[in-house]
C-alpha cells in the first residue's frame, strides 16, 4: 500500500512538475511564439540572443558573423557587453537555424532542449543505477528532475544544455564499454558534438585522453589525440578568421574584479575601472568609431584578461574569501524562488561546492586503493581515481581556459560525473568500515578462543 | 579486472535499501509538493526586476519606441532602483551606450539625472571619466548636478582633472 501511494506521489511530483515547467515556457517564451521574437523577460534572454544573432546571419547567408550582441545579464549588467561571435561556437546556431528551419515556433526548441534533459536525467540515473544501486540511482535522477539550472537552460535555450547531455552520453559510453576500453567511438562522438555546441566541451578530451593513459591495457590514444588535434585547430582557425587572432581565450576575465568585496573598495585604480564600466565604455566606442566589433571584444578581453590575473596575484584573499561565502549560497539558494536564483550563484560557488566534493571523494579514494588488498577492488579504485583526477583537471583546466578565477562555466557540465563519484565514494568508504568491523569482530572471536 | 561495477550487488539487500528509500523520498514528495505550489504561486512575468531588465536591454539596443512603451505601461520604472549593487542606474546606461538620443528620452520621461550607483558614480561622473564631451554637454543641459562626489569624494570636476580629461573639464568648470 505504501508501495503505491509513494509511486503516486511520485507521480504526481512529476507531472506537476512538468505542468509547471510547461505552464512557465508558455508564460515567457511560448507565447513570443518566434525564436527570432526578442524576450523582454531575462527567462528566456542571456546568452539565447547571442546565438539568434548567429543563427540570422546563417539563415540569411552571412556565415558566422554577429552584427551586435549585447548581453545586459553579466554580473554587472554590463559585464560583457559586447560578446562576439568569437564566444560562440557554430554547432548551435547551426542547429538552431535548422529548428527553425523545420519549424520557426520557440516551442520546437524547447521540445529538442526537454529531450536534452530527459538524457540527462534518465542517462545519469541509468548508470548510477547500474553500477552503484538503486537508491543513489533514484536520487541522482530525482534531483536532477528538480534541477533549477537544467531546467533554467532548457527554458532559455542555452547550448549547455546540449553540451550537458554530451557529456552524459560520455560517460555513459565510457562506463558501459568498460569491458572494452578500446572503444572509444562514441565518446569521441559525443566530445566532438559537446564541444561544437559549448567550448567547454572541449575539455572533455583531456579526460579522455588521461582515462585512455591510465586504463587502456592497449593504449590507442591516437583517437583522443586526434580529436583534440582537430578541436583546437578548428577552434583556432575561426578565432583566426574572426578576429585576426588565433586566439584560444574565450571569456573576459573581468568577473574576477567584480566578485571583490566592496567594503574593502580603495583607490585600486583597475578596480575602478571596472566601476566605471572602463572595458564596456571603450568597446562601446570603439565600435561607433566604426571598428570591427570582433577586433574591439578581443582587445578588451585580453586587457581585462591581464588585468584578472594581476587582481588574483595580489588579492589571494578575497578570492579565497569569496570561495568558502560558496558554500553558504549554495544551501540557500533556494530563497529568491524558482527560477530566481542569485545572478551569480551558478558559475563560482557551484564549482567551489564541486571542487571539494570531487577533492573529498579523491581522498576516500585514494587512501582505499592503497589499502586494499583485494586486486579486483584494487582495479576498480584505480579507475575511479584516475576518472576523479581527470574530472578535477577538466575543471582546473577549464578554469584556466576562461581566465576567470575558478572555473565558473566549466563546473555544471560535469555535474552527471560528480554524482557518480560521491556515491562511489561513499560506498567505499561504507565497505571500507564494514570490512574494518568485520575483521575486528573475527579477531576478538580469536582471541575469545585463545 | 571486473567486468562490471555490479558484479558484487546483493539484490535483496538493495531492495530493502530502495524500500526505505522511497519511504524517505514520500516524506519528502508532500515537502517538494508544498513548495511547488508556492512557486506556482509566486511565479511572475511582470515582476519590477524583469521588467527593469527588459528596459536596460531597450536602452542598450537605443530602442526607443521600447523604452517609451515601457515607461507608458510601468510608470514606475522611472524611479527604478533594484536596491543591488550589479545594477547601475538607468541614466549610467544611455550614458554607457553614449547615446545622447536615448538619454534625451529618459529625461523627457522624468529618468533621475542624479542617481548613482553603489560606488557613488553618477552619469556625468561617466562621462567625465572617459572625456566624453558631447554627453558631459548633454547631460549638463539636461539639468545634471556638478556636486554629487563618489566613494572617494570626487566631483565629476575632479574625476576629469583625475584623469586628464581635459574637454570635460572645460565644460563642467564653465
Amino acid at each position: 500500500m505504501i508501495r503505491w501511494i509513494v509511486c503516486g506521489a511520485l507521480a504526481l511530483l512529476i507531472l506537476s512538475d512538468g505542468w509547471n515547467f510547461f505552464r512557465l515556457s508558455h508564460e515567457y517564451c511560448l507565447n513570443r511564439d518566434e525564436i527570432l521574437e526578442p524576450r523582454p523577460m531575462s527567462h528566456c534572454g542571456m546568452d539565447m540572443d547571442q546565438y539568434v544573432d548567429l543563427s540570422n546571419s546563417l539563415m540569411q547567408g552571412h556565415g558566422f558573423a554577429a552584427k551586435f550582441v549585447t548581453s545586459a545579464y553579466g554580473l554587472f549588467g554590463d559585464a560583457d557587453f559586447y560578446i562576439p561571435e568569437t564566444n560562440r561556437m557554430p554547432g548551435y546556431p547551426l542547429l538552431l537555424s535548422a529548428l527553425r528551419t523545420i519549424n520557426p515556433a520557440r516551442r520546437t526548441l524547447l521540445y529538442f532542449n526537454l529531450l536534452c534533459y530527459f538524457v540527462i536525467t534518465a542517462g545519469a540515473g541509468f548508470f548510477t543505477w547500474r553500477f552503484l544501486g538503486g537508491v543513489p540511482g533514484l536520487v541522482t535522477a530525482l534531483w536532477l528532475l528538480n534541477n533549477d539550472q537544467l531546467r533554467h537552460w532548457t527554458l532559455g535555450g542555452s547550448s549547455d544544455i546540449v553540451a550537458t547531455a554530451a557529456l552524459v552520453i560520455f560517460v555513459c559510453a565510457l562506463f558501459m564499454r568498460r569491458e572494452s576500453w578500446s572503444s572509444l567511438f562514441l565518446c569521441f562522438a559525443a566530445s566532438v558534438a559537446g564541444t561544437f555546441m559549448r567550448s567547454n566541451t572541449f575539455l572533455l578530451f583531456i579526460p579522455l585522453l588521461l582515462t585512455t593513459l591510465v586504463l587502456q591495457r592497449r593504449p590507442r590514444l591516437m583517437i583522443p589525440l586526434l580529436g583534440l588535434i582537430f578541436c583546437l585547430g578548428a577552434w583556432c582557425g575561426r578565432n583566426y578568421l574572426v578576429s585576426g587572432r588565433p586566439t584560444l581565450s574565450t571569456m573576459s576575465g573581468h568577473q574576477l574584479f567584480l566578485q571583490y568585496p566592496m567594503s574593502d573598495l580603495d583607490s585600486d585604480e583597475a578596480q575602478w575601472d571596472l566601476w566605471y564600466s572602463g572595458p564596456s565604455f571603450d568597446s562601446v566606442r570603439a565600435v561607433k568609431a566604426g571598428e570591427n566589433v570582433n577586433h574591439a571584444w578581443a582587445r578588451i578581453d585580453a586587457h581585462s584578461g591581464d588585468l584578472a590575473r594581476q587582481w588574483l596575484w595580489h588579492h589571494p584573499l578575497a578570492a579565497l574569501q569569496v570561495f568558502s561565502i560558496g558554500w553558504v549560497k549554495f544551501f540557500s539558494f533556494r530563497t529568491e524562488g524558482w527560477m530566481k536564483t542569485p545572478m551569480d550563484f551558478f558559475s563560482a560557488e557551484t564549482a567551489a561546492v564541486f571542487y571539494t566534493l570531487l577533492l573529498l571523494s579523491t581522498l576516500v579514494m585514494a587512501v582505499h586503493l592503497y589499502l586494499t588488498t583485494d586486486a579486483d577492488e584494487k582495479s576498480q579504485a584505480a579507475s575511479a581515481v584516475a576518472l576523479n583526477v581527470a574530472t578535477l583537471t577538466f575543471l582546473l583546466v577549464s578554469a584556466f581556459w576562461h581566465g576567470d578565477w575558478i572555473g565558473v562555466r566549466g563546473s555544471m557540465e560535469v555535474l552527471p560525473c560528480l554524482f557518480f563519484f560521491s556515491f562511489y565514494a561513499l560506498r567505499i568508504f561504507k565497505k571500507s568500515i564494514a570490512r574494518h568491523t568485520d575483521s575486528s569482530v573475527a579477531t576478538d572471536k580469536n582471541q575469545g578462543c585463545d | 579486472m571486473p567486468k562490471t561495477l555490479s558484479a558484487d550487488v546483493d539484490w535483496r539487500q538493495h531492495k530493502k535499501i530502495c524500500k526505505r528509500a522511497l519511504q524517505w523520498n514520500h516524506e519528502c514528495v508532500m515537502g517538494k509538493l508544498l513548495l511547488l505550489l508556492f512557486f506556482l504561486t509566486s511565479a511572475n512575468a511582470e515582476a519590477p526586476e524583469n521588467v527593469a531588465n527588459a528596459l536596460i536591454k531597450a536602452i542598450f539596443y537605443e530602442n526607443t519606441p521600447q523604452i517609451h512603451d515601457l515607461f507608458q505601461r510601468y510608470p514606475a520604472l522611472k524611479n527604478w532602483n533594484s536596491g543591488e549593487p550589479v545594477f547601475h542606474p538607468l541614466m549610467y546606461y544611455a550614458t554607457l551606450m553614449q547615446s545622447p538620443k536615448v538619454i534625451a528620452l529618459l529625461v523627457e520621461e522624468g529618468v533621475a539625472l542624479d542617481a548613482a550607483n553603489a560606488v557613488g558614480v553618477t552619469a556625468l561622473h561617466l562621462a567625465a571619466y572617459h572625456d566624453a564631451t558631447e554627453l558631459c554637454i548633454a547631460l549638463l543641459k539636461a539639468g545634471a548636478r556638478r556636486t554629487p562626489t563618489n566613494k572617494l569624494g570626487q566631483t565629476a570636476a575632479e574625476v576629469a582633472r583625475v584623469r586628464g580629461a581635459s574637454g570635460c573639464l572645460r565644460e563642467l568648470q564653465q
